[in-house]
């Protein structure tokens, strides 16, 4: 079923323009809904750069970007986007439709904002930002009444893109469909919490596709669904995603897209399963539909890595508590700074306050040359024994 | 002589500031991002002070990785090894992804001194705007409960008074016969001391200079922090006049603050500093450096850039470009804990290339 939304999703993104559709390429944590509320179909670069990663092909594009003076120490998501821009026979599907616009958000990290300004040179389409500054502690009303001014701004700007008043119903209805779907993908995480777990990390990421890219539509809404009743039926059998869990552990920072199987597994055969991770409950928001602007403003400044050191302690804390983990594993990612620094920190204070030891892994999301995958297996071998 | 005054304040920076503080009881609050308003810190007789990177490296790696900015790294390693204990707080802000995540790090890594973080738009229009004057507001708070002393309009606007007449004198100072490698230390000092003091060090410097004269080959400068200002003597040395696109110098004495409400003005002015790290989609920064090489003449550019930069990498993608196009030859060097002596001997080799 998967399969099948993901692949009509992007043969959908080639074909629809010449139908009239208009096209945006969009961050993950940027204001999707707005686009869907005036019939714009969204594209997710990260997204597209994972699929390359998980294919293989984007260290290839990574060196693309490169060659177009793009540095190699640059997130590894961008340069393998820019590299499909400038060389798109190189990536899947001959590389991402052209937009029409660009939304970005910088909830996820200032770097995107960056990486999309560059895209937008090139196209030679608009740029809007949703700019959510970094919440330490508190998020105040000044940050909120800021955040919403701009999503009101931003529909104005999309109406006159579009020559069209925003369809206030159908805003209200993907609103609705947005919660629904996250309230849905909430409920599978938290399946996990089940011995065994009925998914794994790799399980997880692979499903998340839709939550990204589809949140607000009626797609996504079923595919969940369906996941839940499965998910729901693997717990009541106690049907785990590994045979003979013994060992359960966290996840923290994206996944090594290229090693996703080939780690994951490695562990899986030796009874390790990880329940969960921080990077999929990202999508964690829900709207108020009596205030949409400002549960907007809410939920997308409020995205964990728009948040402070001690906010993200505290959810690594609580899920191992709630999770019943043995550990936790850290992938300092060498592409995502907003993401990896900090960590260091944050694993000795998660481990003062459980007792439960933790363990850094070097990598990268994308690139394969910042990554060793038989130093890696065999980093995550000591850990385990000082776990067992 | 008055330039070496200026050269001995920047190198001997954290003894000049110990001493400070002992001699007149002052607080001191450091800063890294160039939007921090400083005016606001010195209207309650707090000197703000600029952190630079000493080129130092070691226990930092602990709370770090090392694919962090070396500029940040290289403060919170001053930290740690104990050369920053003259200071009352630091302000972080959010100017990039690396900074924003510093905040938590330091407060539990340094001990003795308070951190608050001040969190900046990205965006710098009228909206963004209103957001800074309300952070700016918060940031009053924290410096009232932290001097024990209200705010005052009059003393900010008193203090606005001596940073805008500071200012003016340093940009007279582009148009005097000083050579970067020392009008560095001038611009970089300033943002370690006492305004009114530095401002009376520079009028006698203003007084005793000639006018610009040509002075080699021009050689436009791009980035934001370094660690050895030797980098620019060893440029004029093989011949080369360089043009200031340094963020570290060049960036804070743009700023003009107008007449009207106080902290408005404040947030419209630092907010209105062009710099890569801002959402800035029709180049604007890109533009000055252009305009910078080209109203100048620029035979070639440097970028010396901190490696992990991203809001640098970025734009150094397109202004490489940019500027080949235009006959202007580039060179990209990169900071990274690794010592500057390599430089040198590339920094020749690209002087000799550009004739």
């Amino acid at each position: 079923m998967l399969k099948k939304i993901m692949t009509t999703y992007y043969r959908n993104s080639k074909i629809l323009p010449y139908l009239g559709r208009k096209v945006a390429w969009v961050t993950s944590g940027a204001p999707v809904e707005l686009l869907a509320g005036m019939g714009i179909y969204s594209l997710f670069p990260e997204n597209f750069s994972a699929m390359c990663g998980a294919g293989r092909v984007s260290t290839d594009l990574c060196m693309v970007a490169e060659g177009n003076s793009f540095s190699c120490d640059l997130c590894s998501y961008a340069r393998t986007n820019m590299g499909s821009i400038f060389s798109p026979s190189r990536a899947p599907m001959g590389g991402l439709r052209k937009p029409d616009i660009i939304v970005c958000s910088n909830n996820i990290c200032n770097t995107i904002v960056k990486w999309f300004e560059s895209a937008s040179r090139h196209y030679g389409v608009p740029l809007l930002i949703l700019d959510t500054p970094f919440v330490e502690h508190e998020l105040g009303t000044h940050t909120l009444e800021y955040v919403e001014g701009q999503l009101d701004e931003m529909i104005a700007f999309l109406e006159g893109f579009m020559g069209k008043k925003m369809d206030a119903q159908r805003l209200a209805s993907v609103l609705k469909c947005s919660s629904e779907v996250v309230s849905l993908w909430q409920s599978i995480l938290d399946a996990c919490k089940a011995i065994p777990s009925p998914l794994n990390c790799p399980d997880r990421f692979l499903a998340m596709a839709p939550i990204v890219c589809l949140r607000g539509t009626r797609e996504a809404q079923e595919y969940y669904e369906a996941l839940h009743e499965e998910i729901s039926k693997r717990v009541t059998r106690k049907e785990g995603a590994i045979v003979d869990e013994r060992v359960r552990l966290l996840w923290d920072n994206i996944p090594v897209w290229f090693d996703l199987y080939g780690f994951f597994n490695s562990l899986a055969e030796k009874g390790v399963v990880f329940p969960v991770d921080t990077y999929t409950h990202i999508w964690s928001g829900v709207f108020d539909k009596n205030a949409p602007m400002k549960s907007m403003a809410k939920v997308y400044s409020s995205i964990f890595l728009n948040r402070g050191m001690e906010t993200r302690i505290e959810l690594i804390v609580s899920m191992i508590k709630k999770y019943l983990l043995n550990g936790f594993v850290m992938h300092s990612n060498r592409s995502c700074k907003s993401y990896s620094l900090g960590q260091l920190e944050i694993k000795r204070r998660v481990t003062e306050r459980t007792g439960i030891p933790g363990i850094i892994l070097e990598g990268d999301m994308c690139d394969s040359r910042n990554y060793d995958a038989h130093a890696t297996r065999k980093r995550m071998e000591t850990y385990l024994e000082i776990l067992c | 002589m008055v330039l070496d005054e200026f050269k001995r304040i920047f190198e001997e920076r954290h003894a000049t500031l110990f001493r400070l503080k002992q001699d007149l009881n002052i607080m001191i609050v450091g800063y890294m991002s160039q939007f921090v308003p400083q005016e606001i810190l010195a209207s309650f007789g707090i000197v703000p002070t600029r952190i630079f990177p000493s080129g130092d490296w070691g226990a930092a790696e602990a709370y770090l990785q090392n694919f962090c900015c070396p500029y940040l790294f290289d403060s919170l390693e001053q930290a740690l090894q104990g050369n920053l204990k003259y200071l009352d707080g630091i302000i972080l802000g959010g100017t990039c992804d690396s900074e924003r995540n510093l905040a938590g790090v330091w407060r539990r890594a340094v001990g003795g001194s308070e951190v608050f973080h001040l969190s900046q738009p990205t965006r710098t229009d009228s909206l963004a705007q209103e957001y800074y004057e309300k952070e700016i507001r918060r940031l009053v708070c924290f410096l009232e409960k932290k001097s024990g002393k209200p705010f005052s309009e009059s003393s900010l606007q008193k203090s606005i008074g001596v940073y805008e007449k500071n200012r003016k004198l340093l940009r007279e100072m582009y148009e005097k016969d000083i050579p970067y490698s020392v009008l560095f230390y001038v611009l970089a000092s300033v943002q370690i001391m006492e305004r009114e003091a530095h401002t009376e060090k520079v009028e006698r410097l203003l007084n005793s200079c000639g006018e610009k004269r040509d002075m080699g080959t021009p050689m436009l400068f791009v980035g934001e922090m370094v660690s050895n200002p030797k980098i620019f003597f060893w440029v004029e040395e093989a011949g080369g006049h360089i043009i200031d696109g340094m963020g570290c110098t060049w960036g804070n004495v743009k700023i003009k603050i107008r007449e009207g409400p106080l902290l408005s003005r404040i947030a419209e002015a630092y907010l209105s500093v062009h710099a890569p790290c801002k959402f800035d989609v029709m180049g604007k920064w890109e533009n000055d450096i252009m305009n910078l090489a080209e109203n100048n003449r620029a035979k070639g550019a440097v970028f010396l850039l901190q490696k992990y930069c991203e809001p640098y990498a970025f734009s150094y993608a397109r202004l490489k470009k940019a500027l080949e196009k235009k006959g202007i030859r580039t060179l990209l060097l990169e900071e990274h804990h690794t010592g500057t002596l390599g430089m040198k001997t590339r920094l020749e080799a690209f002087m000799e290339m550009i004739g």
